[in-house]
């Protein structure tokens, strides 16, 4: 057991270092550039233009999107771990569509409170979940195969009635509002904004975080977990409250941010093992530091920001071909 | 109030639609004996003993704790009075063997807690004393089914229950190694007061370590033989002909009495 600690902690503090290198480096490239000193006299307080900019602007911005990598990658983590199904993410059960869909319908109905476009968000993103589990629970065949469908279908019909929305939508007020809302991206993320967001994610990562053990004996199978005196019921349904919290939280904010929930977590697994107490707080900093990654490609690669979801949605997309050609067995 | 700790079933039945698994079954367990479940495949022992597990509730009947029923108690309690181990059972899982062993405590972890250290080392005395500590180490889904049996012995171990509930537990195990697992739970069971239900396949292994036996024929029970009635061989005899087959008799040796098949 020591050995495998003590691996796992060098690991931790190495991915924490490429996290740390991953912020600096963010934080002096942009339009506005900062160099190393600058950075160094920011912090010391001096006043100034770039220091404004830096600390109202770009700071918050890599301060959200390095909390949002990690709640998405811890997220997608557990999901995977609780369905003991490689292919279950948040963006595969389809949360993240009907996360989307509650922002919208907030956007349209209430205001752009971000309270109000959180908390519908959120619920929008649960209702959808149970959904979609709810018809892998009644369909037959292939377990692997059932989720899938199962968010396909939630996905189509979210994205059906999101369109439907946008048809009847106010094209000069409320149209632009959402469409810019749903490509999703970290350009206007205020202090504000991690303000209220900030204690939920806490929140649901912690509990997450301490139930560990319990999801690695029910990883085991769910018949097992139950003879050691697991509270099957209870604990999924925290784990899936909270899960789902994360994503809420950060569509929110950003919009829908795709595919980070779902391949963090297996570069996490390739590097150190299926093994859910110690995967998670890995994920968490791998998340935080991918997508900070694609967030500054995102802001720096053209002279107008490319929205973020296509960057992390091709990473994704080569990460996972990648992923299932080297594997000889399926998934 | 009845006392002494026992796991009851009472008029147990299950029908699996218009099929016949298990009809009016009573049983009274209680410790410090091995009591051996005989039976042809398909004669309901499994569902028997998932029953007692709590994972299968009855159409009728019930299962009793300690006087209550088995369903009024919470996963926790059931998880550190009943232990169970599922027959050529392959978890799917990436942790290692001292890591599943080491689940065993779970019934007794609060909330948020993970194993201490001390409880690790638990678990790899439990391995030594199996003589598989060598496997510690090594990753669950690499190890052989009868090694996976000794590590659940060992995580029923850990566990720590009352009631032990094994199905076919030595069903992969070498022949040296199927005594001495006998060997140990009979002693394990008779210095702490526990009781084990097993479900075998070896007439022999029956006869040899069991307090009491069971035989079960198309979902009833043939008869529950108890070792110290003193008819108890005479029985045995006429309840495995019954049920396997006219050929099986029972010879005495100096060694003691055996099945054989003629």
């Amino acid at each position: 057991m020591m050995v495998r600690d003590r691996r796992f902690w060098r690991l931790w503090l190495f991915m924490l270092a490429i996290l740390c290198a991953t912020i600096v480096l963010s934080s002096c490239t942009g339009r506005y550039a900062v160099t190393w000193q600058d950075l160094v006299s920011f912090l010391q307080g001096e006043e100034s233009m770039g220091g404004s900019l830096f600390f109202y602007i770009r700071l918050p911005r890599i301060v959200f999107v390095v909390l949002s990598g990690a709640a998405l990658a811890l997220s997608g983590t557990v999901y995977q771990s609780l369905f003991q199904n490689p292919l279950v993410s948040p963006d595969i059960l389809g949360v993240t569509s009907g996360c989307s869909l509650g922002a919208a319908i907030a956007i349209i109905y209430g205001s752009s409170q971000a309270f109000l476009v959180q908390g519908v968000a959120f619920l929008f993103g649960l209702l959808a979940v149970s959904l979609s589990l709810a018809v892998a629970r009644f369909a037959g065949g292939d377990k692997t195969l059932r989720f899938v469908v199962a968010g396909i279908i939630t996905g189509a019909m979210a994205s059906s009635v999101l369109m439907l929305l946008k048809y009847l939508a106010d094209p000069y007020k409320q149209l632009p509002a959402i469409d810019f809302w749903l490509m999703g991206g970290f350009h206007s993320v205020s202090w504000a904004d991690i303000g209220k967001t900030l204690p939920t994610m806490l929140l649901a990562s912690g509990i997450l975080l301490l139930l560990g053990w319990r999801l690695k004996v029910m990883a085991t199978g769910e018949q097992e977990a139950s003879l050691l005196g697991i509270n099957i019921k209870a604990i999924r349904f925290t784990v899936i409250l909270c899960a789902t919290l994360l994503v809420g939280a950060v569509v929110s904010v950003a919009g829908a941010v795709g595919w980070i929930g779902i391949f963090v977590p297996h570069i996490v697994k390739l590097i150190w093992g299926d093994d859910i107490p110690r995967t998670m707080p890995l994920s968490l900093l791998a998340g935080g530091a991918i997508l900070l990654a694609a967030d500054t490609a995102a802001r720096t690669l053209r002279a107008s920001e490319i929205p973020i979801s296509i960057v992390t949605s091709m990473l994704g997309a080569l990460f996972l071909i990648y992923f299932y050609t080297r594997k000889k067995k399926p998934l | 109030m009845n006392r002494t700790p026992s796991l009851l079933a009472k008029q147990i039945r299950l029908y699996d639609q218009k099929k016949r698994i298990l009809e009016n079954i009573s049983l009274s367990i209680t410790p410090s004996r091995i009591i051996t479940i005989l039976g042809l495949n398909g004669a309901g022992k499994t569902t028997l003993l998932r029953c007692l597990a709590g994972l299968l509730t009855p159409d009728s009947g019930e299962v009793e704790l300690h006087g209550r029923p088995l369903l009024s108690y919470s996963a926790k309690q059931r998880g550190q009075a009943i232990s169970y181990s599922g027959q050529g059972y392959l978890a799917d899982t990436a942790c290692s063997v001292r890591e599943f062993v080491v689940m065993g405590v779970t019934p007794y972890l609060g909330l948020f807690e993970v194993p201490s250290s001390a409880q690790m080392e638990q678990a790899e005395e439990a391995l030594n004393h199996l003589g598989i500590g060598h496997l510690a180490g090594k990753p669950f889904l690499e190890t052989s089914t009868g090694e996976r049996q000794l590590a659940f012995l060992a995580r029923g171990l850990l566990q720590g229950t009352r009631f032990l509930l094994m199905d076919e537990p030595t069903a992969f195990l070498d022949f040296r190694r199927q005594h001495e697992f006998f060997q140990d739970l009979r002693d394990f069971v008779c210095k702490n007061d526990k009781a084990a239900v097993i479900t075998l396949h070896d007439p022999n292994l029956a006869l040899a370590y069991s307090d009491e036996v069971l035989f079960l024929h198309q979902g009833e029970v043939l008869a529950h033989l108890l070792r110290k009635e003193t008819d108890f061989l005479a029985r045995f005899e006429q309840c495995a002909k019954q049920i396997y087959s006219e050929r099986l008799t029972l010879t005495s040796t100096k060694h003691g009495t055996v099945v054989v098949w003629e």
